[in-house]
């Protein structure tokens, strides 16, 4: 991803696998509740074979939600909203058909309760604004679709009655569900504007003694060579040839260290403070500079997470950047011992994390071999 | 992205979010019933309906009401009126239309499911899951209190019971998903070291441009001197560069000392001198956070929150194995936390005996006497978290939280 949008689970990953249970608790209990209802009401159905397909499209669409809610598969995107919604809705009107002329009862009918449901285990993970809209969208074409059955009811009741019964449910369910993602989004903008505030205080206090530490690695350097030489040089009567060619080799010297230290990403450095061994990464091109604050924090909570695992061995680590001209790609593998599913599960949220700042994010495993991909845009 | 709502945060928000969405829930039941009281009364101009839709309109004024200010004394009377108005809305409907409308009709279901709704937001899951119990319980009795007035039968409401079940379901699901801070703090710890980073590398830079300013140009100039001796001011010059190199802090920014204060307070809180102590007996402590909130505990929180921490610190060192703790400092615009984090062996709370008393007394105890909570999340061979978190001292806001709480308030 690149664009961050206002939806809960692309604000705060980790926040939104709280809400995982739930979802897949709607994506099975949804379709089981349209079945049970659909027996229970057996009497208001025409046609089967379109009851059945009704049954068929909401079950896909507990099945695309639970694969879309994944935290593998994170972020939950406009497209498997499409997806989700667009499957409810076919389920809908498959349902209506089915009982087109023989239903009874509107304010019992499962298929808007189960629209609705499908719309409030939305609510983490798209933007709140979306699903309202969805849900007004849908409930407005429920409504006019229950406009013409108002005669063929067992009740008395008006047109406009039995469209805003139909609409109600979808109507209270969309909104409600906005009205928790918009809260919970609220809370976090809230939450990060004064934790930047807070990591800028600790930043600051900590300016001092890293100011003072990178002070006293140069005084080290100067003091070692260069002081003595310009102190001699300095209260010499002449300077001599020997002079000019010690000061030529030492400037060399500066300039080939300060050049290295140019050369040095934060990643080197992450690799240094990790594994203690800053060749574990191969980026010739510098690109892991390229990255954006947020995508090196999250590589960086990963990486440290990865090598501090039980089984995690120093060797075969390594981390490496190419680029296409567009587009970078990263692989990062390591060896660890221990099992997959016990790393997949350790490693989970912080894929979940990475899924939401890196694009095309892929982990593969051979034997102990983990080979996480995945690749961002230049900036 | 990467700094998510803490831990501690999230069943608060969580339970603030189900309350604003049983509300809209409420909204849009009540307007569906007042809409479709409307359409029928247009439809059977002879029936009396308007008593209905008065109570109707007192319910939603109280429930506007509640939105705007979540208190008990609003959810009490959204509540009792509210059922007191299913109970008058229940007997015109029941009597204008005897025979055919059901104690379950769309309109009273409406109502019930609105007054289960009640969105008390309280302190634990279990004080919303109670307040929207009482709405269907309290619901419940007034349809059938109006049912016994008329020849009405009463018939279980299958949407209310429906309703109830969902609040219940995704508040126990809503909590059963917050499981103990696991991957958050290594978040948050990574933040904290790409900021470091970020300014390492940043005084790096400097560091080089003085030193290419003054050392390579000097080297240079030597390089390439005639045969005799120095110029004078390149002399003076050299001189000069070295003493400020070696002998000053040529490296601190003038604006480095406005945090000097940040760091004082800080330095001089009981906190910090807990964490020294803990250092002192051979504990890696590792500080992150907001270290500055220490300073709006007050006296007597501040003391107990060092001593506590001290004593979690102590049963790192004692009991789990590691010399490596974290405590991670978060400040709100209400109170202070303080979380303890080791990555060592960690216990299950049943089988701690007699020597985590220190846990018991040192830490639960002195807490919670000085009107804070302490959490403790620990498995065997998952390390351990304590949180241990204090009301701020009022009026001890800096004047950005200040301000922000105002705008929360006004919001």
């Amino acid at each position: 991803m690149t664009t961050i949008e206002r939806a809960f689970q692309q604000l705060d990953p980790l926040g939104a696998l709280a809400g995982r249970p739930i979802s897949l608790f709607a994506a099975i209990g949804i379709p089981i509740f349209a079945l049970v209802m659909t027996i229970d009401h057996h009497v208001d159905v025409a046609d089967w074979s379109l009851a059945v397909l009704s049954l068929m499209a909401i079950a896909a669409c507990g099945a695309a939600l639970a694969i879309a809610s994944s935290p593998l598969h994170a972020p939950f995107s406009v497209r498997a909203h499409i997806l989700v919604s667009g499957l409810a809705c076919l389920s809908w009107a498959l349902s209506v058909a089915s009982t087109w002329g023989t239903n009874r009862f509107v304010r019992d009918d499962w298929a808007p309760i189960a629209v609705g449901l499908v719309l409030l285990s939305l609510s983490q993970y798209r933007p709140p604004k979306e699903i309202a809209s969805t849900g007004v969208v849908l409930a407005l074409i429920m409504g006019v679709v229950a406009l013409p059955q108002a005669d063929t009811l067992a009740t008395p009741a008006s047109p406009i009655a039995i469209a805003i019964v139909t609409m109600t449910p979808v109507l209270a369910l969309s909104l409600a569900s906005a009205a928790f993602g918009q809260l919970l989004v609220d809370a976090l903008v809230r939450w990060q504007r004064r934790a930047r505030l807070a990591v800028k205080a600790v930043g600051d206090v900590n300016t001092g003694w890293i100011v003072r530490s990178v002070q006293q690695d140069r005084v080290t350097i100067l003091n070692r060579d260069i002081v003595p030489f310009l102190s001699g040089v300095v209260h010499k009567e002449h300077v001599t040839d020997e002079d000019r060619e010690r000061a030529r080799e030492i400037s060399g010297a500066i300039r080939s260290i300060m050049v290295a230290e140019a050369d040095r990403t934060w990643l080197d450095l992450t690799a240094a403070q990790v594994v203690g061994d800053e060749t574990a990464v191969v980026d010739p091109h510098r690109l892991a500079t390229l990255m954006s604050t947020d995508q090196r924090t999250a590589l960086r909570a990963l990486l440290v997470t990865l090598t501090r695992h039980a089984g995690f061995t120093r060797e075969g680590f390594g981390v490496g950047i190419q680029t296409d001209g567009t587009t970078c790609h990263a692989l990062v593998v390591a060896f660890i011992v221990g099992g997959e599913g016990m790393v997949r599960t350790d490693i989970a949220p912080f894929l979940a994390v990475l899924r939401i700042v890196f694009r095309d994010v892929r982990v593969e495993f051979s034997g102990a071999t983990l080979a996480l991909r995945f690749s961002y845009e230049h900036r | 992205m990467s700094l998510g709502l803490p831990v501690h945060l999230v069943p608060h928000n969580v339970r603030r979010g189900m309350a604003r969405a049983s509300h809209v829930v409420a909204l849009v039941c009540l307007g569906a019933a007042i809409l479709v009281t409307v359409s029928v009364q247009s439809q059977f101009p002879d029936r009396v309906l308007w008593p209905a839709l008065v109570a109707m309109a007192v319910m939603t004024g109280i429930l506007v009401a509640l939105m705007r200010f979540r208190t008990l004394v609003w959810t009490a009377a959204y509540l009792f009126v509210g059922a007191a108005c299913v109970f008058w809305v229940s007997l015109v409907a029941l009597t204008q239309f005897p025979g055919t409308t059901t104690s379950d009709t769309f309109v009273l279901s409406m109502l019930k499911v609105a007054l289960i709704m009640v969105g008390f937001v309280g302190t634990r899951t279990f004080h919303a899951v109670f307040a929207a119990g009482a709405g269907f319980v309290l619901a419940g009795v007034a349809t059938m209190v109006a049912v016994r007035q008329t020849d009405a039968v009463f018939i279980v409401d299958a949407t209310a019971v429906a309703s109830f079940l969902l609040v219940v379901t995704l508040h126990l699901g809503l909590a059963a998903g917050r499981r103990g801070p696991s991957a958050q703090p290594s978040l948050h710890r990574a933040a904290r070291d790409e900021q470091i980073a970020a300014t390492r590398y940043r005084i790096e830079a400097k560091a080089a441009a003085v030193m290419h300013d003054t050392v390579l140009n000097h080297l240079a100039a030597i390089a390439n001197a005639p045969d005799g001796p120095l110029r004078r001011q390149l002399r003076e010059q050299i001189d000069r560069d070295l003493e400020v190199l070696v002998g000053e802090e040529w490296l601190l920014d003038a604006d480095a000392g406005t945090y000097d204060q940040a760091r004082n307070d800080w330095l001089q809180s009981r906190l910090f001198a807990a964490v020294d102590e803990a250092r002192e007996l051979g504990l890696d402590v590792e500080v992150t956070g907001d270290v500055h909130a220490v300073t709006r505990l007050g006296t007597e929180r501040a003391t107990a929150v060092a001593l506590a921490t001290k004593q979690c610190l102590v049963n790192v060192l004692k009991h789990s194995g590691t010399d490596q703790a974290e405590l991670v400092v978060y400040g709100s615009d209400r109170e202070v936390s303080v979380m303890v984090i080791d990555a060592g062996a960690g216990f299950s709370e049943e089988e701690t005996g007699d020597d985590r008393l220190g846990l018991r007394h040192s830490v639960r105890r002195r807490i919670e006497s000085v009107g804070g909570t302490v959490q403790v999340w620990s498995r065997p061979g998952k390390g351990t978290t304590v949180m241990i978190r204090v009301p701020a001292v009022e009026g001890a806001l800096g004047s950005d939280l200040r301000t922000e709480a105002a705008v929360e308030e006004a919001s």
